[in-house]
């Protein structure tokens, strides 16, 4: 195989379908990390308003992120305000609700602290309002939120370029329980997205009842919708884990020869 | 003026004066009587006839006031008696070492003292006339006694400044008259001037003052010459590893009108590149440019040379050798990781912000477990190109990292051998630990395994059941305060602060870790730098946490754990400087890659570049591999002057000093005489490491600042130049008594001085009385009397 026919080959994404090919021996074992504390632990962050909204919703996340990816996932979630340890201690939360957020002093300085050193906060508002949208109430008290923590770094529309949008699978928009906006936005703390807000209810598709079935059908794609938003949640786990990898995939070719170690003989 | 005065001998000057200095009233008053006179004449001769007469009688009256008017001014000659001194003539004979080359049959010494022997008889007669002084020069100009003494001098000057001697000249001839230079050269000056071919201000002011023209006897522009030379090597004195750089060489070709010359770039005397030049007969100067590709750190010898062509007249200028520093961009990191983690995210992340990496990451994102089936093109996963990277890639990067993966399901076991040969020819390997690596990653038995500080374990503990939660004993899991071994104490990879008592406190205030992969033990020649408190290895000692190792060329570090995030995530949140974490694995990597100043023994030579006669002094610093100096530490010293073929510890043993002992801060300075121009290699060797010796070099050239031979064949262009300035000209050295236009002398001397009155000679007495006599026949005869 010369260069050229692997970088053909390596620019060309492969299925799941295509690995599956090579046959089990091609895929890597299962595997738990050193400690527990090493497993991604899915957070949520428990604030003033009604933090667990959809709370059932967060432990089926982690375990199609475990079923779907090679990411150690606990399969035990978590609930901490930001200024517990158990919240210091893990870097992936989900501020989720359907009302009004609100967070003590301490806990904007903790979570201020977390997000600059690291962490990962997916908001998903999880509200149904009459019109159809999201609970104004909540998206309203999380902006105000995040104008105090980082009154310089607005949120913004998170371009369907984006690496989240293919660091796993590669994905159109952001699907959730309901579409009420084809976007998400981000808060970007140095080059990466700190903060990804949902509008469209992201873990009420993946809320389930006491039976162990859904408990809400997403609108308006049905089940292939519920899918699509699973395949964005893990996208933004992987996300937090993976950061721009994807990126440099894309411009493998480059990262591999942009130092000239090799002349190039002439009429090459 | 002899009839008047008679001789008065050739070294007299005669000039006409007036001594009859009167009032101008009076002048007056004589002249308007002269004129009255003369009017008068015409005025009574209106008359005459016929015309001739009256004319005639006229011309008589006013010869005759003239001369009364020539009398009242008292006309006389004053007469000086001069002496002319000689002016000065110096030769100047080029007694440089290019001089002592061939030009044709005998070399351009001899051609020199034949001019002066075939134009013996020239010399006598412009000694007759002038005061000629004999000189030579080269770097300076020295005085001889006549041309015999000068003919008996050798062709041994190692510069040859031909403007500088003029300069000479001209202070030695101040206020003096120099009437010329001769000037005896084969054409080639080394200077600026030389360099330039021509003449700046300083240079023009120079001829002017000098006033005296110069004559140039030159062998300059013989075509019969035949040379091949490297005139000139430009270069930057560092470039950077595996980036391609470009060096220009300019070659000077003379007397081969056509064929071809091959010219080649030696690295370390191993040919990296080579060109071939059409030589064409209008063109004597052909640039090349070389493009390479610097494979090896540090200081490296690169030689340009050309082919040897027949009957070259000098073969030494063929080839030149410079040093250039080859130092890093940016560190090439190939991190390929077995599962996304949080110990894979910060140190991505780190190493991706740092400038000075270069990071290429593989995941692992999926394992046998994920499988859901999906349409092609809905991921983004793309294969393992295992083979790309191990077989076709890995020799660019720096280092190589397996954090917490498995080769096993990758079929990249084959490539095993390759990443061992990578790190034994001086790449850099680390392992992180997790659950996929060291003996849970099944690396018992491979090829890594003898690259690795530790020695480990079989792992019999089957995947499946791990990832249901079944122990693995060569896991442990759980959290501990890793601590400093003695020898990480002073290692720069565990210096998190300068200081030793500081860096301990830092140590003590880490975020705590958990689990670890077990090792078997810490290799006999790999040291353990950060310990586990509880755990123990089969030895007994410490479990080792982090691990280093020299291998072969290269180096390896095993890291035993895949929490050293909480080092600066955990630590963060606490309010603990994170910086910690950073400066671990800034220092890992340092250490990885051989960054030159964390050798164990440094060498460093104070000057590149040494004139011969001088001597290079030579610094060598040597540390224990806990990196305390190592103090009273025996240095085997070796220094080598290498050959144009020779690399690193090749070449002629020139010194070797066996009884160097370190001081108490573990140094030892070496002066190294020069005798001999060349690279000169110094390498320091000490037994710091258990089982080896560790070793630092440095390179320095010992420069021939005689650049004669650079340019062997000579170059009229800058004679032509003085000739043109001061009015001189130039000669081929075969010409024999050629016309000399030298500069006339301008001192004279009056040695006695007198004034010739004429109006009271006996001559102009009788003409006077010859012209009154005849106007008075001549107006008795035309009846005016």
């Amino acid at each position: 195989v010369d260069r050229r026919q692997f970088l053909k080959t390596s620019c060309a994404a492969a299925t799941l379908a295509g690995l599956a090919k090579l046959g089990a021996a091609e895929l890597a074992p299962p595997v738990r990390a050193l400690g527990p504390a090493q497993s991604l632990r899915i957070m949520r962050l428990r604030h003033g308003g009604r933090w667990d909204a959809r709370m059932d919703a967060t432990a089926a996340l982690a375990e199609e992120v475990r079923l779907r990816t090679s990411i150690d996932v606990s399969l035990d979630p978590l609930a901490a305000r930001p200024t517990q340890a158990a919240f210091r201690d893990n870097p992936f939360a989900i501020l989720a609700g359907d009302d009004v957020v609100r967070l003590t002093e301490d806990e904007r300085e903790a979570l201020k602290r977390w997000l600059g050193v690291g962490g990962f906060l997916l908001i998903d508002n999880s509200g149904q309002s009459d019109q159809g949208k999201g609970s104004e109430a909540f998206d309203a008290s999380v902006r105000a939120e995040l104008e105090r923590l980082f009154p310089r770094t607005p949120l913004r529309k998170v371009s369907p370029e984006h690496v989240i949008y293919r660091c796993f699978y590669r994905l159109d928009y952001p699907a959730g329980r309901a579409i009420h906006k084809p976007f998400v936005e981000g808060l970007t703390l140095g080059y990466r997205q700190a903060v990804v807000l949902s509008h469209n209810d992201l873990l009420g598709a993946f809320a389930r009842d006491p039976g162990g079935g859904y408990r809400f059908s997403p609108v308006p794609g049905g089940e292939s919708q519920r899918e699509m938003a699973f395949r964005f949640a893990v996208n933004l786990v992987m996300y937090a884990q993976c950061l721009h990898y994807k990126d440099d995939q894309v411009h493998l070719d480059y990262l591999l020869h942009r130092r000239k170690w090799q002349i190039q003989r002439p009429g090459r | 003026m002899s009839f008047l005065f008679g001789d008065s001998g050739p070294y007299t000057e005669r000039h006409l004066v007036l001594l009859g200095e009167w009032p101008p009233w009076l002048q007056a008053v004589v002249i308007a009587l002269a004129l009255t006179v003369l009017a008068l004449s015409v005025y009574n001769y209106r008359e005459l006839r016929p015309m001739r007469r009256r004319v005639g009688l006229i011309t008589l009256r006013a010869l005759i006031v003239l001369a009364l008017v020539g009398v009242f001014y008292q006309p006389a000659f004053l007469e000086q008696n001069v002496a002319t001194s000689k002016n000065h003539v110096a030769v100047l004979l080029d007694v440089s070492e290019s001089m002592g080359l061939d030009h044709g049959e005998r070399t351009r010494l001899a051609l020199a003292r034949g001019f002066l022997r075939d134009n013996a008889d020239l010399l006598e007669r412009l000694a007759e006339t002038n005061t000629l002084s004999f000189f030579s020069f080269g770097g300076e100009v020295r005085e001889h006694g006549d041309a015999a003494a000068l003919s008996a001098l050798k062709a041994t000057e190692p510069r040859s400044w031909l403007v500088a001697a003029l300069e000479d000249l001209r202070a030695r001839y101040r206020n003096r008259d120099l009437g010329g230079v001769l000037v005896l050269t084969d054409g080639i000056d080394t200077s600026e001037a030389g360099r330039r071919a021509g003449l700046d201000r300083r240079g023009e002011r120079l001829l002017a003052a000098l006033d005296a023209p110069i004559l140039s006897f030159t062998t300059a522009g013989g075509a019969a010459l035949k040379d091949v030379a490297i005139e000139d090597v430009t270069y930057n004195n560092f470039a950077f590893l595996m980036n391609a750089t470009s060096l220009d060489a300019m070659v000077r070709v003379h007397g081969y009108p056509y064929g071809s010359v091959a010219v080649r770039l030696t690295e370390n005397g191993r040919e990296v590149a080579r060109q071939r030049i059409d030589l064409r007969p209008s063109q004597d100067a052909y640039p090349v440019t070389f493009e390479f590709v610097p494979r090896t750190l540090g200081k490296q010898v690169y030689g340009v040379a050309a082919d040897h062509l027949a009957d070259e007249i000098y073969a030494h200028n063929n080839s030149r050798q410079v040093i250039i520093n080859v130092i890093r961009d940016k560190i090439r990191v190939l991190q390929i990781v077995g599962q996304p983690s949080w110990d894979e995210r910060f140190l991505r992340n780190l190493l991706k912000q740092d400038p000075n990496v270069d990071l290429i990451s593989f995941f692992i994102l999926v394992n046998t477990q994920n499988f859901r089936p999906v349409g092609e093109g809905e991921t983004a996963l793309i294969p393992f190109p295992a083979k790309e990277l191990f077989e076709d890639e890995l020799g660019g990067f720096d280092l190589a990292i397996f954090q917490n993966f498995n080769y096993g399901p990758f079929r990249t076991r084959e490539y095993l051998p390759r990443v061992a040969q990578f790190v034994r020819d001086g790449g850099a390997f680390l392992m992180i630990g997790g659950p996929l690596s060291f003996s849970a990653g099944r690396y018992y038995g491979t090829p890594i395994t003898e690259i690795l500080p530790v020695a480990l374990e079989p792992s019999f503990a089957k995947p499946w059941e791990t990832a249901q939660g079944a122990a693995d004993p060569t896991i442990d899991t759980s959290d501990f305060k890793p601590r400093l071994s003695a020898a990480g104490e002073r290692h720069p990879i565990t210096r998190l602060a300068l200081d030793p008592a500081i860096n301990a406190a830092a140590w003590g205030q880490l975020e705590p870790l958990e689990g670890v992969n077990r090792a078997k033990r810490t290799k006999s020649d790999a040291l353990t730098l950060v310990e586990h408190p509880s755990l123990r290895d089969a030895s007994g000692a410490p479990a080792p946490v982090v691990a280093v190792r020299d291998v072969g060329k290269g180096r390896s570090m095993a890291v035993m754990t895949d929490s050293t995030w909480h080092w600066a995530f955990k630590a963060a949140n606490k309010g603990a400087d994170p910086r910690h974490y950073d400066t671990f694995w800034k220092n890992a990597l340092r250490w990885l890659v051989k960054d030159p100043e964390l050798d164990l023994v440094r060498v460093r030579v104070v000057r590149e570049s040494v004139p011969l006669g001088e001597t290079a002094t030579v610094r060598v610093e040597v540390y224990r591999p806990d990196y305390r100096p190592a103090a009273k530490e025996a240095v085997e010293l070796i220094v080598r002057r290498r050959g144009p073929g020779d690399g690193p510890g090749e070449g002629t043993e020139v010194l070797r000093d066996t009884e160097r002992v370190t001081d108490a801060a573990g140094h030892v300075t070496l002066e190294v005489p020069v005798p001999q121009a060349g690279v000169y290699e110094v390498e320091a060797r000490a037994r710091v490491v258990p089982q080896r010796v560790a070793k630092g070099a440095d390179l320095f050239v010992g420069t021939d600042l005689n650049p004669e031979f650079e340019r062997i064949v000579g170059d009229t262009r800058l004679l032509d130049a003085l000739a043109q300035a001061s009015g001189g000209e130039v000669f081929p050295m075969d010409v024999v008594n050629p016309a000399l236009t030298l500069r006339q002398p301008r001192v004279s001397k009056v040695e006695s001085r007198r004034h010739r009155e004429l109006w009271n000679v006996p001559f102009v007495l009788v003409l006077l009385a010859g012209l009154m006599a005849l106007e008075w026949w001549t107006r008795r005869r035309f009846g005016y009397l």
